[in-house]
């Protein structure tokens, strides 16, 4: 018996020591699946692969960001300030529709005498001389000529900023004593030599009305006294920033014969222009005997004025210097905005000897006119309904021959794209050979016009044609280099028909973007246009596009797409949406996508992944540069209750020929922060080039 | 001496055989006698019951929003504790693919001694769920997976199409191919696990939605190293 109780006391102990405690807590887990609160459904199976230009109607175009090469100026050269010749001045201005606009001004020496005295009377005369000057002739009348004649020059102030005038002229006076017989100035205002009123008005003074009241401001270039004669002046003035002067200036030559039983004349050979920093020779305002007459608006008073006739008084024109005689059915268009002064501006087909202009002109008519043989003919007009000055317009011309008979058509739009009025004429004088602009004052004073977006093109200008778009619901849109959405439509079809008048030379003329988007808005491709091409009214782009197969699980929680073409050129990044998702429940769930380390990617391959619920509100993306996983998994959105989301794809291929396995998870979560359940479903897309 | 003697010692030495027989009779009838014999030794055993020194502790997602339920009333991560901590109770609803129920529950160790930990699947109705239909992937597994892990500290996911869990500690089948015991591992002194569910089910198996599986196991820790019985 003790062996016994020995033997329990022992094993009790054991127990004691070894703790053989085994503590036992009940649990149960329950699993109730239930259906997929997330599913997936197939997006759009295509993909835009490319979009090219297939043909262009333009032969020439310009933005006038700068002077365009091959274009002329009638009776004008080329200077570092644009052209610039007897008659006109065309420059580049900052004041265009887009950027730079190219500015038409005519130029137009005036003349005029002045009684300056109730109780004198001039008699001044304005000659051509042997010598090539225009002498101011205050003494072929004699001693009892008394008053101011003078020389004038209206003209922008950027014609004048940071020159050197230089006035070579002699004078003579017929008393031997020292006396002031003239001035030089850059008058601040647009002086008119039909201002009896006010400038030349009889006030009682010899100096010009801007010296003796101060009104309007002037520089003072010089002033001319001498004895006896005649002398030699080769004045150099110079003139510095004219920032805050008048938009318009007039240089004016004053002769001023005060002085009774005196005589005084000025021959003056020319008016330069010279740069201020460089010295440089601009341009050079000489009278060569016999290349102008002076004509008399008014004579045999005692304020008589004209002007100097050089070609046509008032006109200038510039153009693109490629003959087109020999082609019968032309589009030209551009825009043209009249910022002052009365006159015309507009589109011109000439063979340097006649002229046809398309125009519109300050008194808000359109008109088609004809000049030969030496004067004006209007072939067809009609007013521009709610025309003001200052506003850009859009000038379309339709120019067919045929049998000798050149048929025209004039559009004037708006820059909305509205039609405002459209005028035909029909005339057999003359071939066009040369297509540009010009610029006419009307009332022989000036006018300023500025121009831009020109076109000389085979085919209809108005419109940029979209071809084998995949069907209708699709979006397209014509973005400027300066992003600006010039146009867009919706496709009816399959080709698509997209009016650029408003912006018929795209942007500043360089570069630009199409965009093609799916009925919802979404990228399908976006090209950017390179810096040295542009995009043109009567340019036909075609898209090339692929259809692709997407096998969605047959519970929708898994996705393959296989078969995703995208560009192969960094210019054109195409975009696809090969799937959409979908929540069923009534709550939000929070999801994302996640790229998985097995998939294969080219190292041409550039893309975006994310998961947008619209193309407006998109995740951040998965990105792949250059084959290199930059992002593994987007950012996170909440998709509400009944809401779609979409698994939007951009991107391309640098080279053809490629192929990418992209396998990723859709994870969606029931809070934030991958908090609550998380589910993952896994997705594929195979994506070429 | 008597003639009674049955044994003679022919060396003069008599043994007597009488002393070992009454020694067994007497024993006969003592055991006889004292069958019915109760022999009470005073002992005393003192219980002091002590609170639980490992007990469960609701996860962050304990309560969370779960997949699906009803217009009006969303289905949560159902997590029931006892009130000492010393039984579970825990009803999810997965879907299709791969749903991951992170830290839906903890147990904790504030003992200044660790414990090893054990399961015991003492009985499971959660069937291994087939796809008749066949995946958009074909090297995706066509039967589920349910499992019970116990994180001590990180956790990740990899693979495609199926994303596989791996957790610090261990996962632990609870379908029903797999009752029985399984070791845990130890739970040092004063820390904790967190508990997650990881579920697979393929596409193309059978959910009606109402059906609910169940795993009736037992937590099981000890301070020893025996395998509990």
């Amino acid at each position: 018996m003790i062996y016994i109780l020995i033997l329990f006391l022992f094993v009790l102990s054991f127990d004691l020591i070894y703790g053989s405690v085994f503590v036992y807590y009940p649990s149960s887990m329950n699993i109730s699946p239930t259906s997929p609160p997330l599913v997936f459904e197939a997006g759009y199976n295509v993909s835009c692969v490319d979009i090219s230009r297939v043909s262009r109607g333009a032969l020439f175009y310009t933005d006038f960001e700068s002077i365009p090469s091959n274009w002329h100026m009638i009776n004008g050269t080329l200077t570092g300030r644009g052209f610039i010749g007897v008659g006109g001045y065309w420059s580049i201005i900052d004041q265009g529709f887009k950027g730079r606009g190219l500015r038409g001004f005519p130029l137009l020496w005036q003349v005029r005498e002045h009684k300056t005295y109730t109780p004198y009377y001039p008699d001044i005369r304005f000659v051509q001389q042997t010598t090539n000057a225009i002498r101011i002739d205050s003494y072929t009348a004699g001693a009892s000529s008394l008053g101011n004649g003078y020389l004038m020059l209206i003209a922008p102030r950027e014609f004048f900023n940071n020159t050197i005038i230089n006035t070579r002229f002699n004078a003579y006076f017929s008393f031997t004593g020292t006396r002031a017989i003239g001035y030089i100035d850059l008058v601040n205002s647009t002086i008119d030599r039909r201002n009896d009123t006010v400038i030349f008005s009889t006030y009682g003074d010899c100096s010009p009305y801007w010296r003796k009241y101060n009104t309007p401001t002037y520089i003072w270039l010089y002033n001319v006294s001498q004895a006896g004669g005649p002398i030699s002046y080769n004045i150099n003035s110079t003139v510095g920033d004219l920032a805050g002067y008048d938009l318009y200036m007039t240089y004016v030559i004053t002769l001023s014969d005060c002085w009774i039983q005196q005589t005084v004349y000025f021959d003056v050979f020319w008016m330069a222009l010279y740069e201020r920093s460089t010295g440089s020779l601009i341009y050079n305002f000489s009278f060569p005997y016999n290349s102008y007459s002076v004509v008399l608006e008014r004579s045999d008073t005692y304020g008589d004025y004209g002007y100097l006739r050089f070609g046509i008084p008032g006109f200038t024109a510039s153009y693109w210097g490629q003959d087109i005689s020999s082609l019968t059915n032309l589009w030209i268009s551009s825009k043209i905005m009249i910022r002052s002064g009365v006159g015309f501006g507009g589109i011109m087909l000439t063979n340097l000897s006649n002229y046809y202009i398309f125009s519109i002109n300050s008194s808000g008519y359109a008109n088609i006119l004809r000049y030969s043989a030496g004067s004006w003919a209007l072939l067809s007009y009609s007013s521009v309904p709610g025309y003001t000055n200052s506003t850009w317009y859009v000038l379309v011309v339709s120019y067919v021959r045929s049998g000798g008979t050149n048929s025209f058509t004039l559009y004037v739009y708006d820059v909305r794209g509205n039609l405002l009025t459209t005028i035909t004429a029909s005339d057999t004088t003359f071939t066009p050979k040369y297509a540009g602009l010009a610029s006419y004052t009307s009332n022989l004073l000036y006018i300023d016009d500025v121009y831009d977006d020109f076109i000389v093109s085979t085919s209809d200008p108005r419109t940029v044609i979209f071809q084998n778009i995949p069907e209708s619901g699709y979006m397209v849109y014509i973005i400027d280099n300066l992003n600006n959405i010039v146009n867009y439509t919706t496709s009816a079809g399959t080709t698509v028909y997209l009016g650029v008048v408003n912006d018929i030379v795209v942007g500043t003329g360089s570069d630009g973007k199409i965009s093609i988007t799916y009925p919802n808005n979404f990228l399908c491709i976006n090209y950017t246009v390179s810096s040295s091409d542009a995009i043109l009214g009567g340019d036909v782009y075609s898209l090339s596009y692929v259809r692709y197969s997407i096998n969605i699980g047959s519970n929708k929680t898994s996705a393959l797409a296989s078969n995703i073409y995208i560009s192969s050129s960094s210019y054109k990044i195409s975009g696809a949406i090969p799937l959409k998702i979908y929540n069923n429940d009534v709550k939000p769930y929070y999801i994302r996508l996640i790229l998985d380390t097995s998939s294969s990617i080219s190292s041409y391959l550039t893309l975006n992944i994310t998961i947008a619920l619209s193309p407006s509100a998109t995740a951040d993306p998965i990105r792949i540069v250059g084959g290199s996983v930059v992002a593994g998994s987007s950012g996170w959105i909440s998709l509400s209750g009944g809401s779609y989301a979409y698994i939007y794809v951009t991107g391309y291929y640098t080279s053809s020929g490629q192929s990418s396995t992209l396998n990723l998870y859709l994870e969606y979560c029931s809070l934030s922060n991958e908090n609550g359940v998380c589910v993952f479903y896994p997705i594929q897309m195979v994506i070429n080039s | 001496m008597s003639g009674n003697n049955l044994i003679i010692n022919n060396e003069g030495r008599k043994r007597r055989i009488t002393t070992p027989l009454i020694a067994l009779l007497i024993a006969v009838v003592i055991s006889i006698a004292f069958a019915s014999v109760f022999v009470y030794y005073p002992m005393e055993v003192i219980l002091q019951p002590v609170r639980p020194p490992v007990y469960f502790e609701t996860g962050s997602n304990a309560g969370a929003y779960d997949l699906g339920g009803s217009d009006t009333t969303s289905n949560t991560i159902s997590v029931s504790i006892g009130s000492n901590g010393a039984s579970l109770n825990i009803t999810v609803h997965p879907t299709y693919q791969t749903t991951v129920y992170k830290n839906v529950t903890k147990i904790v160790n504030r003992d200044s001694k660790g414990y090893n930990v054990w399961i015991n699947i003492r009985w499971t109705n959660i069937s291994i769920m087939v796809s008749s239909l066949g995946s958009t992937f074909p090297t995706q597994s066509q039967s589920s997976n349910v499992t019970i892990c116990f994180v001590s500290s990180s956790r990740s996911t990899s693979g495609f199409p199926t994303p596989g869990y791996s957790v610090d500690v261990r996962c632990v089948s609870l379908q029903s191919t797999s009752t029985g015991l399984t070791y845990i591992g130890f739970l040092g002194a004063r820390s904790s696990w967190e508990i997650d569910l990881y579920v697979y089910i393929p596409e193309g198996a059978n959910i009606d939605g109402s059906t609910i599986y169940t795993a009736e196991i037992h937590l099981i820790y000890t301070p020893s190293g025996e395998t509990p019985p």
